[in-house]
């Protein structure tokens, strides 16, 4: 069990009854004394159609994702406002192109 | 960087990279790696799907927003206790109170139980004997059954005849008053 947590293709498939007798006795007793794993194992056990999980983990993991994100943009454009020196070049950039354009114009 | 991929680190290993980069990235691999057990462990509080969906990004969130501030050396216990405790919460609000204790003083049980080294002991192996004899005969049975047995909880339920829960309860009890037994053979260990 890499970093204390079971695989979690072994608990879907101890949730399933898809592993044989010594393989469940084996994952329950890597378990056992572990209040979140076993925690963990119980809840999972009360839901109705284990086959639903994978779709309610890949939800979770899409919102998730979103959810970083949107803090990631939030901290760039914090970023960007913090940056004075970036917005007065750029203002200045645009000033010098609009000057040009009007001294070649008229 | 993929779940798969990042199997190889450790939850310390991409929390260090967390904090130093503040690349919500490695804080986005923690998170997926444990959302399997925070759902398993709200819906053993909430005891209902929709619910426990909503407190997992809840508590996907307060992880989010809480974990750039403290400085989180054992994401495992720490994301536990989140978990727990924002389930606690809940269920207080719906005025469930003795459910919640019930499920602490469980939780408490479980915490206080190491028995991987007295198994392993040989010399202890009589002392076990006479501790297993004077256990209640259904710890008893439970006990040889899955330890010595090894035989799963869905296979001691059918030959016993006893449920689920009271075969964990029976389990867990026996394995405490088999601690409590040894301890009183063996004072010195």
């Amino acid at each position: 069990m890499p970093n204390g947590i079971p695989d979690e293709e072994v608990v879907l498939r101890y949730l399933g009854n898809e592993i044989p007798n010594e393989e469940q006795q084996a994952f329950e007793a890597s378990i056992e004394g572990d209040p979140f794993l076993e925690d963990a194992v119980e809840g999972l056990q009360e839901i109705n159609q284990p086959g639903q999980i994978p779709l309610l983990l890949n939800d979770l993991r899409l919102n998730l994702n979103q959810q970083l994100n949107k803090k990631k943009l939030r901290k760039e454009k914090r970023k960007l406002k913090d940056q004075p020196i970036l917005i007065i070049a750029i203002i200045m950039i645009l000033a010098i192109l609009i000057l040009g354009y009007f001294m070649v114009r008229f | 960087m993929s779940l798969k991929h990042s199997s190889h680190k450790t939850d310390q290993e991409l929390l260090e990279l967390y904090y130093q980069s503040q690349d919500t990235e490695w804080l986005g691999l923690l998170l997926q790696r444990y959302t399997l057990l925070l759902l398993g462990t709200c819906m053993k509080y909430l005891k209902n799907e929709t619910e426990a969906r909503d407190a997992v990004q809840h508590i996907f969130m307060k992880v989010i927003a809480e974990l750039p501030r403290y400085k989180v050396d054992y994401f495992k216990s720490w994301i536990y206790t989140i978990a727990r405790n924002y389930c606690l919460m809940k269920l207080r609000d719906k005025n469930k109170q003795t459910v919640v204790l019930n499920e602490q003083s469980t939780i408490a049980e479980s915490e206080h139980i190491d028995f991987k080294e007295l198994w392993e002991k040989d010399r202890q192996l009589e002392n076990m004997k006479k501790a297993l004899a004077e256990l209640q005969e259904p710890q008893r049975v439970c006990v040889t059954l899955f330890y010595l047995q090894k035989q799963s909880y869905q296979q001691i339920t059918a030959s016993t005849g006893y449920s689920m829960l009271q075969v964990k309860s029976h389990i867990q009890n026996g394995k405490r008053n088999l601690k409590n037994h040894l301890e009183r053979l063996n004072p010195h260990d």
